[in-house]
């Protein structure tokens, strides 16, 4: 049992109870209904009574049955209903989590397996809560109950299942140890068997190219036929537990039937306990074996609590610092000052000392070399984090006491994979400004350059898109962005080179669009294109997280130094005049 | 359902085995139940000698220590069953896929598709093991069990039988019945909440950015609540029907109890066999136990089922091309590519990807293709290598139509190296000796120095034995280009088309591969797919298309004076800083 489950998640507690309870409760019953049903019968055998006899018994006997299937119904069904508040807690708190978390800490991870986290994951823990944990709970109490019974009944009886008592678990740890690596070695051949056949399948394209699709089936099955020898030979030993636990179980109920009938003969023990003991066997025993099938069942489930509580403890890097929300948002300038950045968990800072101001109305152009700490630089101004050295600052109120919420509101980026979302375009749209009317919709859809594409699909803007906006180009996501930005008509502007995975004609139609979004408004525009970078009043050029160069675009084009550098570092083979062309194409744009 | 069933054929001695041994597992716990309650009755008996009780004591060692065994042998020979199902199973949908790849699998996401077929083949080797053997099982020692209880009270027999019946199917069925609406809601319910997770995560940086938090989270919340709701329902029938299950069995001995006392008040039982017909009766659930989730498994396995066979049950594209290459007169030197007018699409309700396409290739001329993206550039190294049939028009190998071309000649007669090519998951030189499997050492290492790829197989410890992992991974994308040019020079076809060769790679290394890869190929007909257009002054000429239709044509220098399309593409390449050369 994970310890933090325990703790911090109530219905884990109420569950623990609940199954404690039934275990204690069937312990009961399984007890109460052999001995009744050890004395209807020793009555009527030895007894030789009638069944009108023993017909109150026989009701007793009836209810204890219902009794039992009541507490089978009921502690199912609770202990599955907690397992669900469970996860429905689990979900919203790490939902909850991950937006405090942000983009910083999300794209640091991979994305797959969040996901994979937050929606398998959590299914994982249902078997892991409501199968395994209440069979725990069940195995550590029926058979103990059991036991101190068969003792008070027949010592011998009791000695036997204590003697198996800590050999199944000893046998069950013992060689399901071996068993499960040899378990997991089997597992992890036979999904390499798979991948291998995947890989076939996937790579069939290049086998046909090359002349070697046909032999292929051949290969196939050579590779399995040599898998299942080898996995028949580990499973050999693997199954050895089931035999072995099998054999302990009905060895020893052999043994207490051999053992209770000696005693019975000579009439040392009367019949009606001997029953009872005999009945009472097998249910000591069976708790032991659901433990080993539902441990496989809740193996999933203990991997992904581990998984979900790292998760949980993730650093609320985008979480709103502050209270202040200075006035006049357009007016301030954007301070920064020695802004150094260190991403959790990492030795090297992403930025160091850098310190410029953004003044209002001001279209700044980042550029620099992958690493070099741009984007980074845009997240902090985002307010997904707050700089781990020196300070932000809008005007004179520094990030950190920022309602970061509230800045965020007042300004708009845009990113080079604009995320759209399941619903419709109106929705996406309106995602920007709730209140916007159809004909400020429109109208932004229009300034984006998005209006024309938008009335051709099916149903127009109620046009439903699918999640991740799939059937989408990436120039019609990006102009939905772009539409986005002109409903939110926030006066700060930050963008990472949105165009960049675009065709030069789509990128050329866009810049357009954009150009007008960026005027009279204070911008930051992370650069990859040189065309981009020219647009802009001022050119920031960082190299391993720290500002080199800051000046206008033509003025540092003249300059040696890293802008300098950038710009020739892309070198077509020197016989091409490539200034020459470069100048004539700079001037085109 | 019947032809995967069939594939089981060659095992059926297996399978017979692996029923037995499961059948007399089930049977050896009713042995070992009955015969020690009829040890201990008779015992009770007091009988005048202990020889009496010779019997039942073999009987319950026998059967006590006889079930592990059984256990393990089901165990054992089921797996096996299981295994040799599998592979048949792959066997089976690769020659059935075979013929499919390309071109009838490129209406789906062949990626995601693929990865299926394989998840679902591995769920149809539960065919055995999960769906068939349970009610067999099931069958054959409720046979014995009933025949063993009609022995001794026919009435007991029927009783037994309509308990058994219900708890192995009647109650099973009822309860997927019942469940069916709710899990499908429930279902519904789960994927409406898997896109909002999901978004939580991809939408990360937007739902931030437009100051969604709270109404992201009062959403998910809605549906969270909703998911729980119908989840708690199921949840409630599945507690029912597992309270209903333990009722059976013990409802079952409580009937055959009050019966048998009946039974023998009348004499018409033995009083010694009264404990043993009631714990033949607890004893016996086991035989039904497995069928509950063989019923689960049944709506897995043909789901599963139904998605392969709506894959792999496609007409295959008729490739019709008899002629072989000696035939046609295609001796193996460099041939002119001639189409004319050539149209393609990948599916009849789909626009034209080639759209009367035309130009000429002359014998080792070496001819650069260029394009914005999805303007057909890479299909035509499909349609050229017979990937995928063309429609309309004529693709002329020295005058030979290349459709009347045997289609299993294609690798003899064109080498490509696609967009993506391809490495196996394993080592180096396997996946180079895949295009020619006698080749040389020095034909391998010459290939590697054309492909620049001589210095890292140097510095590799392993050499040319270094597996190259999972779709090639262990080796940058650049280098598994280059590993794929490789192959392609050892296949030596006198035709090559190269899609994106160079892609990835610094512009040093693509001068030297270039100028290398021209001077081996120059005896052959080459096509140099590419969206770099500065480095192109050096081919014969290049064509450029959009939308499928040749736009330009002619020496890239011609090109560059005419300023069309692709100086303007030019001149916007020239514009991007370096640093990002590789990632437009």
């Amino acid at each position: 049992m994970n310890p933090r489950l325990l703790k911090e998640v109530k219905s884990v507690q109420t569950l623990l109870g609940l199954v404690i309870l039934q275990g204690v409760l069937s312990g009961i019953l399984i007890i109460a209904q052999a001995s009744v049903l050890a004395l209807i019968v020793s009555r009527v055998f030895i007894g030789h009574q009638t069944l009108a006899s023993v017909q109150h018994l026989l009701w007793v006997l009836l209810a204890i049955i219902v009794a039992r299937a009541v507490l089978t119904w009921l502690g199912e069904t609770g202990s599955l209903a907690l397992a669900t508040r469970v996860q429905s807690s689990l979900r919203m708190r790490l939902t909850q989590r991950l937006l405090n978390a942000g983009p910083l800490y999300v794209h640091a991870q991979k994305t797959g397996e969040l996901v994979n986290t937050l929606i398998q994951g959590i299914e994982d823990l249902e078997p892991y809560l409501a199968r395994y944990v209440p069979q725990i709970a069940i195995t550590a109490l029926v058979p103990t109950i059991i036991l101190v019974e068969a003792f008070s009944r027949d010592w011998i009886t009791g000695l036997i299942l204590l003697i198996t008592v800590p050999l199944i678990p000893f046998f069950m740890i013992l060689i399901g140890r071996q068993a499960e690596s040899s378990t997991k070695r089997q597992w992890e051949t036979l999904s390499r068997l798979s991948a291998h056949f995947l890989d076939v399948l996937q790579g069939l394209t290049t086998l046909k190219l090359l002349g070697q699709s046909a032999g292929q089936a051949r290969g196939i099955e050579r590779a399995s036929d040599e898998f299942r020898r080898a996995t028949m030979a580990s499973l050999r030993i693997a199954f050895v537990s089931a035999l072995v636990l099998e054999l302990l179980a009905s060895l020893s109920m052999a043994m207490v039937a051999v053992a209770i009938g000696l005693r019975v003969i000579p009439g040392r023990m009367p019949f009606e306990t001997a029953f009872f003991l005999l009945v009472l066997v097998p249910d000591f025993y069976l708790p032991w074996r659901m433990l080993g099938t539902r441990f496989h069942d809740g193996l999933n489930g203990m991997e992904a609590a581990k998984r979900i509580f790292e998760i949980l403890d993730a650093p609320e890097l985008a979480k709103a610092g502050g209270t202040m929300r200075p006035a006049a948002v357009d007016a301030q300038p954007i301070v920064l000052n020695r802004v150094g950045f260190q991403y959790p968990g990492r030795s090297e800072p992403a930025l160091q000392g850098v310190s410029a101001v953004v003044k209002p109305g001001e279209r700044v152009a980042v550029v620099g070399p992958s690493g070099a700490g741009k984007s980074t630089l845009l997240a902090l101004l985002m307010g997904f984090a707050v700089p781990t050295s020196g300070t932000i600052a809008l005007g004179d109120t520094p990030f950190t006491s920022l309602d970061l919420a509230w800045w965020r509101q007042h300004v708009m980026y845009l990113t080079q994979n604009p995320y759209i979302f399941a619903g419709t375009v109106a929705d996406n749209l309106r995602m920007a400004r709730w209140d916007a009317t159809d004909a400020e919709i429109r109208r932004a859809a229009e300034r984006a350059g998005a209006w024309e594409y938008i009335a051709a699909l099916p149903q127009g803007w109620q046009t439903v898109l699918g999640e991740g906006g799939t059937g989408l180009s990436g120039g019609q996501k990006q102009r939905l962005a772009l539409a986005r930005a002109y409903l939110k008509d926030a006066p700060v502007i930050f963008m990472d080179e949105p165009t960049a995975n675009l065709d030069p004609e789509t990128e050329a139609e866009l810049w357009g669009h954009l150009e007008a979004l960026l005027t009279g408004r204070t911008a930051v525009v992370v650069a990859h294109r040189l065309s981009t970078a020219r647009r802009m009043d001022v050119v920031w050029a960082m190299n391993h997280g720290q500002l080199e160069q800051v000046g206008a675009p033509r003025e540092l084009e003249r300059v040696p130094g890293l802008y300098r550098e950038l710009i020739q570092a892309y070198a077509p083979l020197p016989e091409e005049g490539h200034y020459a062309s470069l100048h004539r194409a700079a001037e085109t744009l | 359902m019947r032809h995967y069933t069939a594939l089981l054929k060659p095992y059926r001695w297996w399978v017979v085995l692996a029923l037995l041994m499961a059948t007399l597992t089930v049977l050896a716990n009713v042995g070992l139940m009955s015969t020690s309650a009829y040890l201990i009755a008779r015992a009770a008996q007091h009988p005048y000698t202990i020889l009496l009780l010779w019997v039942p004591i073999v009987g319950v060692r026998f059967f006590g220590t006889s079930r592990g065994v059984f256990r393990y042998l089901d165990r054992y020979v089921s797996h096996n069953v299981t295994f040799q199902l599998l592979k048949e199973l792959r066997v089976y949908v690769y020659r059935k896929l075979e013929p499919l790849i390309p071109s009838r699998l490129q209406a789906f996401h062949t990626g995601d598709l693929l990865s299926r077929v394989v998840s679902d083949v591995d769920t149809l080797q539960n065919l055995y093991l999960g769906l068939y053997a349970p009610p067999i099982v099931a069958l054959l020692s409720t046979i014995v069990i009933l025949g063993l209880m009609a022995y001794f009270g026919v009435a007991l027999a029927l009783v037994l039988a309509v308990f058994l019946v219900l708890a192995g199917v009647v109650v099973p069925v009822l309860s997927q019945w019942s469940a069916g609406g709710l899990t499908a809601r429930m279902v519904q319910a789960r994927g409406e909440l898997s896109t909002e997770l999901v978004e939580t995560i991809h939408g990360n940086t937007d739902l931030l950015v437009l100051g969604q938090e709270a109404r992201h989270l009062e959403k998910l919340g809605a549906l969270v609540r909703a998911w729980a709701l119908r989840r708690i329902r199921l949840h409630w029938l599945a507690g029912l029907s597992a309270g209903i299950m333990q009722a059976l069995n013990n409802g079952a001995m409580w009937l055959i109890l009050v019966l048998g006392i009946g039974m023998v008040t009348r004499g018409a039982l033995p009083p010694v066999l009264l404990p043993v017909v009631v714990l033949l009766t607890l004893a016996s659930f086991e035989a039904v136990n497995a069928l509950p989730p063989a019923f689960q498994m049944r709506g897995q396995i043909s789901a599963a089922r139904t998605r392969i066979n709506e894959i792999v049950d496609q007409t295959p594209p008729m490739f019709a091309g008899q002629k072989t290459l000696e035939a046609a007169g295609l001796d193996g030197k460099a041939p002119a590519v001639q189409l004319h007018d050539v149209r393609f699409r990948y599916h009849s309700t789909t626009p034209w990807v080639l759209d009367k396409t035309s130009f000429d290739v002359l014998p080792m001329q070496h001819v650069a293709v260029v394009g914005p993206s999805g303007a057909g550039k890479s299909t035509l190294s499909g349609v050229l290598s017979q990937l995928w049939p063309y429609e309309e028009g004529h693709i002329l190998i020295n005058g030979v139509e290349l459709s009347d071309l045997r289609v299993d000649a294609m690798p003899h007669l064109i080498g490509v190296v696609d967009q993506e090519p391809h490495l196996f998951d394993t080592t180096l030189r396997e996946n180079l000796l895949l295009a020619n499997p006698s080749a040389t050492p020095t034909q391998l290492q010459e290939a590697l120095r054309i492909a620049q790829l001589e210095s890292l197989v140097n510095e590799l410890p392993d050499g040319l034995e270094t597996p190259v992992g999972e779709h090639g991974f262990n080796f940058s994308g650049g280098e598994r280009k280059r590993v794929a040019i490789a192959r392609v020079i050892l296949q030596n076809a006198p035709i090559l088309v190269f899609d994106e060769a160079t892609e990835g790679l610094d512009a040093l290394t693509e001068r030297r591969l270039i100028q290398e890869l021209r001077q081996w190929a120059k005896n052959k007909t080459v096509l140099w797919i590419t969206h770099r257009l500065v480095n192109l002054d050096v081919m014969d000429q290049v064509v450029v298309l959009a939308q499928g239709r040749v736009v330009e044509q002619g020496p890239a220098e011609t090109l560059g004076r005419q300023r069309g399309l692709f100086q303007r593409m030019r001149e916007s390449e020239i514009q991007t800083f370096a640093w990002n050369a590789d990632a437009v």
